[in-house]
């Protein structure tokens, strides 16, 4: 009873306090709510890029009495409404006004479409190269332009090829006037391209089906989202793991627990007391969080036994660590450091801050699992992806063990100190 | 005068602090290497994964077409058994997307019919979206290999046919491999070109991570400046300063300028290091760095001194602290470029001084622009400065 009165005081006194609250709820949540903010609609498909602006500059010449012209077609293609969401096109006469745009940030790429564009798309005897100039600071859009600009061509030289094998096969056989069947080729060519496009408002060709990848039962989710509210979770609960094991050595530099000590109470009992707000106050933080994500930005942490696990071995390893940290360090004073950059680069390396990035490199990932952070992200990515309780129970195992083994180690640190 | 001894005993105080050390310098060094090193070009594999189930294991065109994906450079294949463990990976994010050949596929197409490829991924994400751009192109090139086979065939066919269906079928793989060597060198091609010649110099991870530390870092370290603050208003330092001769605004310019001298330096270091251990090229206009660095430094300085204005316990520093490093940095796009980000969320950006910080560095290290590039940012990071600095004076109070 003495044990659950010391917890609850501890408890109702971190409760009052603004800052606790801040850390421990507001900003994992600030965090979560501006990543979504910034990525939420596109990662769910909803929303796009800020469209680029481009200025394309057409010095294409095509042959005297051709047809065929690659350079307008091509300023069409980029014109047109399909590109109206990625790209904003103006066009220019010169190269140089369309470079010193992009230089003084007034476009942030140009297009440069070479003279002799529309007669190597024709007879392909020689090379051309389209120029896209490009603002340095973009890292993205460039790419984007550049594939949409690799497709059109291949449409070009798809046709110059379907000649030029035509016009081969032809000759190898030894017969005479290739050239006659030329138009024909290049108009089934052509259809064959135009029956194979995407088209209007998709992204596939009817050469493709599309199947997105299988829905978890999260999929109601947005991934993103749930995996960084995840990371910032984690953070946030080892760091309030460490903040009130901090308590301990307050209590000690203002002389309460010296006081208590004085008190019938045994000293074990205080410390246990002391631990188990150490858990309370971990097991409301992530109840409030795991609700208020729900409700916020729609999170579903997947099925109650798997989140139960997660949840129970994050606070277990985070309880173990926070107090195995507090019982190296010998003044509150000292705890800056411990909070900032121990956690910090823990976290950094259990991958709690690159959760949402899709190419990480693999010796990183395996790097994440020498961290107690690592190892709870895990189980909660598998919460979150559906994955049934049998499958946590790795994860689950691991923080239990680890926490428990740092637990003692700080709560026998912790009794020698005051015995 | 003394100004100056206020100055000198705040950064006396902060020095003593080895927690100083820890929280100026050692983080912001190892949150630059680190997000340096993986989102820059560290000379690895950078090809997307891709995975690839072959459901027509005889097919010629099946076993053709890896050769297509993996000739663009662009993707790395993982063979798969089946079309459910490509779900699952491309699910769990192990692979940005995959393809599946259905079985029979090759035979379909020689026979001129549409036989669709089953494409596995998420066209909204950014991954997703260029490994099925990539392999719908390569896939693309490959079946218009075959189309230019089947119209040569067709024409020859229908003016001296062939003597039996082998020969129309070694004749019609024989155009393919022709039409096949002529995709692999297009006499049409695509060119990126920078507008900088710097551009090529700067790792593209240091040349985000390095500036964006570099702010973020800024703000992050005025908890250390902005706490002394407080715990002077609360042991009463500051009324007892004001017996002696010192004037209230002396009292206050020590204070802000203390915070203007430590993030300067803290800035000094961190780009002597973007510049050689980096090679991030802020000399390449020093003298715009240099004016960036003032005027992001006078910027927090105006920040942390409201924030030490405004907070009446040491708790509240902290936190009005984190708060404006998370909204400012995210915003303004310190943490990734506002490139990548929503529409929105890039126009709300850049209206935030973080970003015009941003935007002055990456004129200098990227864009190759020289001093004057820097006037605009900088102007605009010491307007906002000021701003603050007159609420924070506004709200001092002494005890």
């Amino acid at each position: 009873m003495k044990l659950l009165n010391i917890a609850l005081k501890d408890l109702s006194r971190i409760s009052r306090s603004p800052f606790g609250i801040g850390m421990a709820l507001v900003v994992p949540l600030l965090i979560t709510g501006l990543i979504y903010f910034a990525f939420g609609g596109i990662s769910s498909g909803g929303g796009s890029l800020a469209p680029a602006r481009v200025v394309v500059v057409n010095l294409d010449q095509p042959p005297a009495g051709s047809p065929f012209a690659a350079g307008p077609l091509l300023e069409q293609v980029l014109v047109g409404t399909q590109m109206a969401s990625l790209m904003q096109v103006t066009t220019s006469p010169s190269e140089g006004a369309a470079r010193l745009a992009v230089e003084n940030k007034q476009a942030d790429m140009a297009v440069v479409i070479p003279a002799n564009f529309t007669q190597v798309a024709l007879n392909g005897s020689s090379k051309a190269s389209l120029l896209v100039y490009f603002d340095p600071v973009l890292q993205v859009q460039p790419k984007i332009l550049e594939a949409i600009l690799r497709d059109t061509l291949d449409g070009f030289s798809g046709t110059g090829i379907a000649i030029a094998t035509l016009l081969e096969g032809w000759k190898q056989l030894g017969l005479p006037d290739g050239e006659s069947q030329i138009p024909l080729v290049e108009r089934l060519y052509v259809e064959w391209i135009r029956n194979s496009q995407a088209p209007e408002g998709s992204a596939i060709g009817s050469a493709f089906v599309l199947q997105k990848p299988a829905a978890p039962q999260t999929a109601d989710s947005n991934p993103l989202l749930a995996q960084t509210m995840a990371g910032m979770m984690i953070f946030f609960v080892f760091y309030s793991g460490a903040v009130v094991a901090m308590n301990i050595l307050q209590e000690d530099e203002q002389g309460t627990l010296a006081r208590l000590f004085s008190t019938p109470t045994a000293k074990g009992q205080i410390l246990l007391g002391k631990l188990v707000s150490v858990l309370l106050v971990m097991v409301i933080q992530t109840i409030l969080l795991l609700l208020l994500s729900s409700l916020f930005f729609g999170i579903h942490w997947g099925s109650p036994l798997s989140l139960v696990l997660a949840d129970l071995g994050t606070i277990a390893i985070a309880g173990g660590l926070g107090l195995f940290l507090m019982s190296l360090i010998r003044s509150s004073r000292q705890s800056g450091p411990i909070l900032g950059g121990v956690l910090t680069l823990t976290a950094m390396l259990g991958g709690l801050f690159t959760v949402s990035l899709p190419s990480i490199p693999k010796a990183f990932q395996v790097a994440n699992l020498f961290t107690p952070q690592g190892w709870a992200l895990r189980a909660w990515k598998l919460s979150l992806s559906g994955a049934s309780p049998v499958d946590l129970l790795v994860p689950f195992a691991v923080m239990l063990v680890s926490g428990l083994i740092l637990f003692a180690v700080g709560l026998f640190r912790f009794k020698r100190r005051y015995a | 005068m003394r100004i100056l001894e206020l100055i000198r005993k705040d950064l006396s105080q902060i020095v003593r602090d080895w927690k100083s050390f820890v929280f100026l310098l050692a983080m912001p060094l190892v949150f630059t290497l680190f997000f340096g090193i993986l989102f820059g070009s560290t000379g690895g594999d950078n090809r997307l994964a891709v995975g690839f189930v072959n459901l027509d294991r005889q097919g010629d065109l099946s076993l053709e077409l890896p050769q297509w994906m993996e000739g663009t450079g662009a993707v790395r294949l993982v063979v798969l058994p089946d079309e459910a463990s490509a779900q699952t990976q491309v699910r769990d994010g192990k692979l940005a997307a995959a393809i599946v050949i259905p079985s029979g596929f090759s035979q379909r197409v020689w026979q001129g019919e549409n036989d669709p490829l089953t494409l596995v991924g998420d066209p909204a994400g950014q991954n997703g979206q260029a490994a099925l751009s990539t392999i719908q192109s390569a896939a693309k090139r490959m079946l218009g290999a075959v189309e230019a086979a089947h119209l040569a065939t067709a024409a020859i066919s229908g003016r001296q046919p062939f003597a039996n269906l082998k020969e129309e079928q070694k004749f019609r793989w024989e155009r393919f491999c022709a039409a096949k060597a002529d995709w692999q060198n297009t006499p049409l091609s695509v060119t990126l070109q920078a507008a900088s010649g710097n551009a090529q110099a700067v790792p593209s991870g240091f040349a985000q991570s390095s500036p964006g530390i570099i702010v973020q870092f800024a703000i992050f370290g005025l908890i250390t400046s902005a706490m002394l603050m407080v715990v002077e208003r609360k042991t009463r330092t500051l009324q007892r300063l004001l017996t002696t001769p010192i004037a209230r605004w002396q009292v206050i310019a020590g204070h802000t300028l203390a915070m203007f001298v430590v993030v300067f330096l803290q800035e000094l270091i961190l780009v002597l290091l973007g510049q050689f251990a980096f090679g991030v090229n802020y000399l390449a206009a020093p003298g715009g760095t240099l004016l960036m660095m003032v005027s992001l430094a006078f910027w927090s300085a105006g920040l942390g001194l409201l924030i030490g204005a405004t907070s009446r316990v040491e708790e509240q520093v902290i936190l009005w602290s984190l708060l404006a490093m998370f909204l400012f940095s995210a915003l303004g796009g310190a943490w990734f470029p506002l490139e990548v980000a929503g529409p929105t969320f890039a126009q709300i950006g850049h209206l935030m001084p973080t970003a015009w910080a941003m935007d002055g560095f990456q004129n200098i290290i990227l864009r190759g622009l020289g001093d004057a590039s820097a006037l605009l940012p900088a102007g605009i990071l010491l307007g906002v400065g000021l701003a603050f600095l007159a609420v924070a004076v506004w709200r001092f109070r002494f005890e």
